[in-house]
């Protein structure tokens, strides 16, 4: 399935790039989520309109 | 002799190699390259990258010669009538290049696919826009696999974006020595102290050059090829390097306000308006089907050709006045012309293997005309270049040629003069005509009114 991997993808950046996106990973985890999250917190109620306003 | 005349840059990636065929390109994909070729079409990402313009159409094309048989698929790719490398882009065209790649990527890890390589030489910028050209760029994306041009995009787009914006604008030609990016190390010792307190350049730049040393031919190293990155944490580098680049900015100070008032004050004077109308004359006679500005500035003389649908490339030596010409390209989705940043006084050579892989200013392309509007007293007296040497280039790259002559009592030209002695005995008109002569027919000439500049247009003998 894999092409021929012609460039070196030097191990010095693969280990980089996990560390970097444990953070990234994280945060782009939380601005996806961040209505959801922020609704959790405020006791779903923002939820239930947007589910409301998604029927209507 | 090998059986196909392969595009001599084209040798790095067997899966999918470009080479012509009388005179028309094509890239042939190898047998293996085809399930992901397969899946790029299914996915619906080659659609959509090629509607929003960041991919260059390529189609499928059965060539009738036995002769491709190493390549069940061939596709024809469109002809980008002018090939531009890294280290002649301004700072936004370097930015938008970075920035498609990244949007392509993200776009691919929607759809299952993965950017391959990340090369800056895989971007051009066709139709006002950046574009991939390579197609086999992309490959099917494996569960938990880091990004492989991670490094190489790193090299090809972050360490010049960031040099020049931090280190110095002259940094662009770096791409030309360093064929495949600027090494990392040399990038973290250039750019300044503060950077090392942005956590991204830190972590990109700064600590990844660390990285790249410490794990360099080591067996810990080795284990690196295991390393587990969820798709999650990948998309999240990519969404930040996307942030990250979308605000970095170059300002040059004052030139902005210098060129936007320049444009104002000069364009609407009389000399300006009778050259411009002297040009547009002599283009709609003959009617070229493309034009090179050399020294165009911010492009107001090169778009009396673009503006009647006459591909233009508009060279400067200066990367704020292509910056603010590339400004008006985004901004009117101008088609024909491409402006890049160019020292005519040593225009891009041959680099690369061979010398063949990457080609010079001048290989890349053959317009029908030359326009050198207030350019010859910067190369006569800024670089003590004689008439002949300017001639005779100038007659080698097209064979009409459209030279405004400055003379010394020019308040330009004696800017040039008022630091240094005057050895410019044959600098005028007459000595001008006569070695222009020598490699052109005099075809056209047309004082400027309230200045004491003369346009020419000569053409080949």
């Amino acid at each position: 399935m894999k092409c021929l991997l012609y460039i070196d993808p030097g191990s010095g950046s693969i280990i980089v790039q996990a560390i970097i996106g444990l953070a990234a990973g994280a945060a782009f985890f939380i601005r996806l989520n961040w209505y959801r999250l922020k609704s959790w917190f405020s006791g779903g109620k923002k939820e239930n309109e947007d589910s409301e306003s998604e029927n209507s | 002799m090998e059986k196909y005349n392969f595009h001599p840059a084209s040798f790095r990636d067997k899966d999918g190699r470009v080479f012509s065929v009388e005179g028309q390109l094509y890239r042939g994909l190898s047998p293996q390259y085809l399930v992901h070729y397969e899946k790029l079409m299914n996915s619906g990402l080659y659609d959509s990258l090629v509607k929003s313009g960041k991919l260059l159409p390529a189609t499928a094309v059965q060539l009738p010669k036995a002769a491709v048989t190493d390549y069940p698929v061939v596709l024809r790719p469109e002809i980008i009538p002018y090939i531009s490398y890294p280290y002649e882009w301004s700072f936004s065209q370097y930015k938008d290049a970075a920035l498609t790649t990244l949007a392509i990527q993200m776009e691919a890890l929607e759809k299952g696919l993965i950017l391959k390589d990340a090369s800056a030489y895989n971007i051009q910028f066709y139709h006002h826009k950046a574009v991939l050209i390579d197609i086999s760029s992309f490959e099917i994306y494996e569960q938990d696999t880091p990004w492989i041009a991670y490094g190489q995009f790193c090299r090809h787009f972050l360490a010049p974006l960031l040099l020049m914006s931090r280190a110095g604008i002259e940094t662009h030609r770096f791409m030309q020595t360093f064929i495949d990016g600027i090494p990392l190390p040399l990038t973290s010792k250039l750019l300044p102290f503060s950077t090392w307190f942005s956590p991204f350049i830190l972590m990109n730049i700064h600590l990844h050059a660390k990285s790249q040393k410490r794990y360099e031919h080591s067996e810990e190293g080795k284990r690196a090829s295991t390393v587990k990155m969820p798709l999650m944490n990948l998309k999240g580098m990519i969404d930040g390097m996307i942030r990250f680049i979308r605000n970095l900015s170059w300002n040059p100070e004052g030139t902005w306000k210098n060129y936007y008032e320049a444009n104002q004050n000069n364009y609407q004077s009389a000399a300006f308006l009778s050259k411009k109308n002297t040009i547009s004359e002599w283009i709609e006679a003959i009617k070229p089907g493309s034009v090179w500005d050399l020294g165009g500035n911010t492009g107001f003389f090169s778009r009396i050709a673009s503006g009647k649908g006459i591909f233009t490339v508009c060279f400067d030596i200066d990367p704020a006045a292509v910056e603010v010409n590339y400004a008006e390209v985004k901004k009117q989705k101008e088609k024909h012309i491409l402006p890049l940043v160019m020292d005519l006084t040593q225009p891009s050579p041959s680099i690369g293997w061979a010398n063949t892989e990457r080609q010079s200013m001048t290989e890349r392309g053959k317009p029908d005309v030359v326009m050198a509007l207030a350019l010859i007293h910067h190369l006569s007296i800024s670089n003590n270049l004689p008439f002949s040497h300017t001639a005779k280039w100038f007659a080698s790259i097209a064979p009409h040629l459209i030279i405004e002559f400055v003379p010394k009592t020019d308040s330009q030209v004696q800017k040039l003069l008022a630091t240094r002695k005057d050895i410019f005995d044959y600098y005028n008109e007459a000595d001008f005509e006569k070695t222009f002569g020598q490699y052109f027919h005099l075809k056209n000439k047309v004082r400027i009114p309230d200045s004491e500049r003369t346009l020419y247009l000569w053409s080949e003998k």
